[in-house]
């Protein structure tokens, strides 16, 4: 370790002797598991009633799941909406959506060893392309769940002439992969650039999902469900204004939803956190639209410490600015 | 084997965690932020994670991923830096130097200053912080080489 490198270690050494106060963090990370279980509870309970356009080219590579699945309950000038089939919710992601079980999690497939022994043991999960994944060598180096993004070719090997149409458009089903736990069921529906890779222990299961696997229809939302038949709230969120997922509450869980929005403390203009000039990263296309009976009723931007524009018929301009809360954001970050 | 409960285990390494997300994350807030998010993924395991070999060791690696989940989550390009002049002016060359190399640290980008961190306050070697990153051990030399760099060209250093 030359001079330098060890002014930097004795640097840090050094600031990372402030005292803080750790006495608070036991308690806080058990209010931190109610907060995340309760919201999971509501959520799960919520997106049974998930609505997405169907404008798109049903796919029949595999049986004939996918079109009967869910059930249209409303039209719009672009596209029909359907729920997805009871215990099942939709993911979407880059304009392709899928059908998964409601209680499977968000995560990363390569983390499933992350505190037990078998991939049986946890709940399934749902990954996108910028889920973190830990790499901490896991064997089989996957778990269970679904994986949205685009083809790799480590990924599960594919052979392009097999592909249906014009576009290359195909799904296929094995049991043959290293990198997923033996015996798995392994699904993988690939359009173009996106894909969905679905392992289940389960063939059926996997057949399902793999059959649900859909474009969306874009439209001037990009594919947000806005009409719902007065029957809830769309949350839809973008960046760079593409559509990257939707949620639909109803009930009570839209009527929570609304009062959290509403309820958030008003930021006032010299309160503003707009983001620092390097932030490059968080611009203001970077938002969750919330729709209600096709008006948008509230939008929250992610850029600098977050905040939320809601409409408020009860104001001078129709709208007030209110604060991004720890509760806002867990409703509203659907990426 | 004597296995700790979580509380008691926390009150006795939660100090320690609080000292590396500070490094990490450069201030108190986000550091209490990641260490709690960290323990709150880590309670519901707990009696599992409590019989591994060095639940020390699983549970920082589970703050180190906290930290890069967080700052990827939100896109953060820098960590905050209002509470780093919370102090009275440095008193000595050595103090003010540590400040300056703490300040230079605060400027990296997130990817590069975690990994200083890991390599020169949790002494890793490169293959540690790239199976606990996630990134391939050549990008972690990168890194870690263009921090280096950074640093000394802010300070006026020659490569030595």
């Amino acid at each position: 370790m030359n001079d330098f490198e060890a002014r930097l270690h004795e640097t840090l050494d050094h600031r990372a002797g402030r005292s803080m106060d750790a006495s608070v963090l036991a308690d806080g990370a058990r209010r931190r598991v109610r907060r995340r279980r309760t919201t999971r509870t509501v959520v799960a309970a919520a997106v049974v009633a998930v609505a997405l356009p169907i404008g798109f080219s049903q796919f029949g590579g595999l049986g004939s799941g996918g079109a009967d699945q869910g059930t249209t309950v409303a039209s719009n000038e672009n596209s029909g909406i359907r729920k997805a089939a009871d215990g099942f919710r939709y993911e979407t992601w880059h304009g392709v959506s899928v059908q998964v079980p409601t209680e499977w999690e968000a995560g990363a497939m390569s983390a499933w060893c992350s505190g037990v022994d078998t991939p049986e043991e946890v709940t399934p999960v749902v990954t996108r392309p910028d889920t973190m994944a830990i790499r901490i060598a896991c064997e089989p180096a996957n778990g269970y769940g679904v994986t949205l993004g685009q083809p790799t070719s480590d990924n599960l090997d594919y052979d392009k002439s097999d592909g249906a149409g014009d576009g290359f458009r195909y799904a296929y089903l094995n049991r043959d992969s290293q990198r997923y736990p033996q015996g798995a069921w392994i699904g993988s529906w690939i359009d173009g650039d996106e894909s969905v890779t679905v392992v289940t222990q389960d063939r059926e299961l996997t057949q399902r999902i793999i059959d649900s696997a859909m474009r969306v229809d874009q439209g001037p939302t990009g594919g947000c469900p806005v009409q719902l038949n007065g029957e809830g709230i769309s949350l839809c969120r973008y960046r760079v204004n593409e559509l990257l997922a939707t949620r639909t509450l109803t009930g009570e869980q839209a009527a929570a939803a609304l009062e959290v929005l509403t309820s958030s403390p008003v930021r006032a203009k010299e309160d503003r956190c707009l983001p620092a000039e390097s932030d490059q990263t968080a611009g203001p296309d970077d938002r969750t639209i919330v729709y209600q009976d096709g008006e948008m009723v509230a939008t929250a931007y992610f850029r600098g410490c977050g905040e939320v524009l809601v409409v408020d018929s009860t104001q001078k301009e129709g709208l007030i600015m209110r604060k991004m809360t720890e509760d806002v954001r867990s409703l509203v970050d659907l990426d | 084997m004597d296995v700790p409960d979580f509380d008691s285990w926390v009150a006795a390494r939660g100090p320690s965690l609080l000292r590396l997300a500070y490094v990490l994350t450069g201030n108190q807030a986000d550091a209490q932020d990641v260490v709690q998010d960290a323990l709150s993924r880590a309670l519901p395991r707990w009696s599992r994670i409590s019989t591994v070999e060095d639940p020390d060791a699983y549970v920082r690696r589970m703050v180190v991923n906290a930290h890069i989940s967080w700052w990827r989550k939100f896109r953060r390009r820098e960590s905050p830096v209002d509470e780093v002049h919370d102090r009275a002016a440095p008193t000595s060359a050595s103090f003010e130097d540590r400040d300056r190399i703490w300040q230079a640290c605060l400027r990296l980008p997130p990817d590069q200053r975690t990994a200083i961190v890991l390599r020169f306050y949790e002494d890793l070697d490169y293959a540690d912080i790239a199976a606990l990153t996630g990134v391939r051990e050549g990008s972690v030399r990168s890194r870690v080489s263009r921090a280096m760099t950074a640093l000394r060209t802010e300070l006026g250093e020659n490569d030595e």
